[in-house]
């Protein structure tokens, strides 16, 4: 099959030494972050953005894909021994995870998460690499209208839908647009909103924005409320492993858990949160109707199914950023924004001319899950450790990093001066209780919106009729009405009932 | 072991400043105002653009008015709603109150000896070069988020700024601006 040839390549692409030894980093970096609460996989991508622009292409995407996948891993470890969650999607793991850690079930608790997480991922990654193709297929056809319905698609999900509060997601949204509109149009040679000064001719570089908006701004954050962190105590645990029994009860759980995060990372709903509060509601339906009053005290289903819900998510996430250049997180964002920097467009073009890139990644994605349990399985208990790294060093190691990456793209005083702003722009919005991912999604799927429909309009001589002509943009825009009109609904609905 | 009599003063008084600094739904209103006040601020360059002649259908200054448009709305709506709930009840548990209470307020001392840490590698970077700058960057971020030991936290800092700097230019071939020291690299 040509599917399996192309991947074969690829395969023989990600284990040349380098690729191995930068996919080894990316998952133990991804670890690391996943592990350590406020700092997520998106800052951590958006760190390595710029330091990894003078590595090929191929070796630096790897790497991103290793982090992105490491977080997932390493955020369960946490959540499980000291009930702090590393990612939000990690969240539904500790109403179970963290009372078996307390029952001396820990060892059972990370086995099940990272044996879970790894079937999820495999499954989830087969799925990507037979789907992907498809969607190219389907994408080929898509013109400017088809494109502007997309982005509109993921403006709303990401602003409307996701964050708890309309008004404050869309202002969020707003600000990225009208931060994507600096410098000189593309299609026009007119400048705007430069403000007379010629660094900003070339626009806001996307670097500048990711790392100030999530590394500097949350730096800051920290500062603002550093005496207050809780303390935590760890729950020494020994080294994970299952009983059969334990894999008897896992099995439904990992396999429900995957088919519920699979669909969810392909749509645009904001990352794996909603599939695993999805994922745990399910199973602890499915325990009250078995008579098994376990849940709430530590049952295992309860770690299992979450788990692999948000490593199948992540995994497909992959479909529509590499087959339509559409992000469907914060992270997948902040990866389609260096494809950007590298001059590539995700979409059929991505597969057609980078195909050796596009399944070599695909590749990685195995191999970087074989290293994830190979680290995770006998080491967990290694990694919680992690949170004892003096948080002073950490952020000041941060804001040196993100500073030394931003200031050696361009060699630029002014970009260095630009990104200390946008982390005063991340610190007042993260203070306000406004969400990051909607200014990143308008940074990011500002330019592309903004083209395809001055091109679409192009075309039809000015008749806004062409944004609704084909069908997908028709079923793309009925998407986005049924999803506004859900949202409202749901909304309205908690709002009578709470 | 000034900073710890600063922390634990501030860490005392915290949380009874942030409820007096803070009234719930009250700190939207400027938040909305300015809102607005960017989005005029678009619309009004938006209408004084010089626009090239040849542009056809939508030109460079429809998506900016769209935006314009769009920040002014949602920050009136802000401030009305902040006027609004504002009003209505001053302590409810909606979700938005307990984001604005959870982030809002204190560590005042922390946050500002950060920003000064980074103003201060802005104005360093070029004259001084970056290891001075890195190290003082390090040292003053570290030192604004509770360090233990300044003076060996300094060393630190100067440790890891020269290291960066050997990293960087020797390996990745990056060029880091070496300032008065250079000389010495």
């Amino acid at each position: 099959m040509d599917t399996l040839s192309l991947l074969g390549g690829g395969f023989a692409e990600a284990l040349t030494p380098l690729n191995l030894l930068l996919c080894l980093v990316g998952v133990l970096l991804g670890t690391v972050v996943g592990v350590l609460p406020g700092l997520g996989t998106a800052m951590a991508i958006a760190l390595l953005v710029p330091v990894t622009f003078r590595l090929e292409p191929t070796g630096a995407f790897i790497m991103f894909a290793g982090v992105y996948f490491g977080g997932q891993f390493g955020g369960a470890t946490t959540a499980i021994l000291l009930n702090t969650p590393g990612q939000s999607s990690s969240m539904a793991t500790a109403f179970e995870g963290f009372p078996m850690a307390k029952n001396r079930r820990a060892p059972q608790a990370l086995a099940t998460a990272v044996l879970g997480s790894f079937l999820a991922s495999l499954v989830a990654v087969t799925l990507v690499v037979f789907f992907s193709p498809l969607m190219v297929e389907l994408a080929v056809g898509f013109g400017p209208p088809e494109y502007f319905a997309l982005a509109v698609l993921a403006f709303l999900a990401v602003s409307a839908v996701v964050t708890g509060d309309v008004l404050r997601g869309m202002t969020a949204l707003s600000l990225g647009l009208a931060l994507s509109v600096v410098g000189i149009d593309e299609q026009s040679g007119a400048v705007r909103f430069t403000l007379g000064s010629a660094q900003l001719l070339d626009g806001i570089s996307i670097v500048v924005v990711t790392v100030g908006l999530l590394a500097v701004g949350e730096v800051l954050h920290v500062a603002a409320r550093s005496h207050r962190e809780p303390v935590t105590e760890t729950i020494s645990s020994g080294r994970p492993w299952l009983s059969r029994r334990d894999l008897r009860r896992c099995w439904g759980p990992w396999l429900r858990g995957t088919a519920l995060g699979v669909p969810f990372g392909v749509i645009p709903a904001g990352g794996a949160e909603i599939p695993t509060f999805l994922s745990y509601g399910a199973e602890k339906s499915l325990a009250a109707r078995r008579g098994d009053g376990e849940f709430g005290k530590g049952a295992i289903e309860g770690v299992a199914g979450p788990e692999a819900a948000n490593n199948a998510t992540t995994a497909t996430s992959l479909v529509p950023l590499l087959g339509l250049g559409l992000p469907t997180s914060a992270t997948a964002a902040i990866m389609l924004g260096a494809f950007q920097q590298y001059g590539m467009r995700p979409g059929p073009l991505l597969f057609s001319q980078e195909s050796d890139l596009v399944w070599a990644l695909l590749a990685s994605l195995f191999v970087g899950s074989v290293m994830l349990l190979a680290l995770n399985l006998p080491f967990a208990p290694l990694w919680a450790r992690l949170l004892r790294i003096p948080r002073n060093y950490l952020y000041a190691g941060i804001v040196v990093f993100a500073t030394l990456g931003v200031y050696t793209t361009r060699s630029s005083v002014f970009d260095v001066l630009l990104l200390y702003v946008m982390g005063a722009l991340g610190f007042l919005l993260r203070r306000h209780g406004f969400p990051i991912a909607p200014v990143l999604i308008g940074v990011i799927l500002g330019p592309l919106a903004e083209t395809s429909l001055r091109r679409a309009m192009a075309m039809s001589q000015g008749d806004p009729g062409v944004l609704v002509s084909g069908p997908f943009t028709i079923v793309i825009h009925t998407l986005v009405l049924v999803t506004v009109i859900a949202s409202v609904v749901y909304r309205l609905r908690r709002r009578r009932t709470g | 072991m000034s900073a710890s009599t600063h922390r634990t003063a501030l860490s005392d008084g915290g949380s009874a400043r942030n409820t007096r600094r803070f009234p719930v739904g009250g700190g939207e209103f400027p938040v909305g105002a300015a809102v607005s006040v960017l989005g005029g601020f678009l619309l009004v360059r938006t209408a004084a653009m010089d626009v090239p002649s040849s542009v056809s259908f939508l030109g460079p200054r429809f998506f900016p008015a769209v935006v314009g448009t769009l920040l002014l709305l949602l920050g009136v709506a802000l401030a009305v709603r902040a006027l609004l709930t504002r009003g209505s009840s001053s302590h409810d548990g909606s979700a938005e109150s307990e984001a604005t209470e959870n982030t809002g307020g204190s560590g005042r001392k922390p946050l500002l000896l950060t920003a000064a840490s980074l103003l201060a590698h802005l104005l360093l970077l070029r004259p001084a070069g970056w290891i001075i700058a890195g190290a003082v960057l390090f040292w003053g971020v570290s030192c604004a988020l509770g360090s233990a030991h300044r003076l060996r936290d300094l060393g630190i800092s100067v440790v890891v700024a020269a290291s960066v700097q050997l990293a960087f230019s020797a390996v990745l071939g990056l060029p880091l601006p070496s300032g008065v020291l250079m000389g010495v690299f």
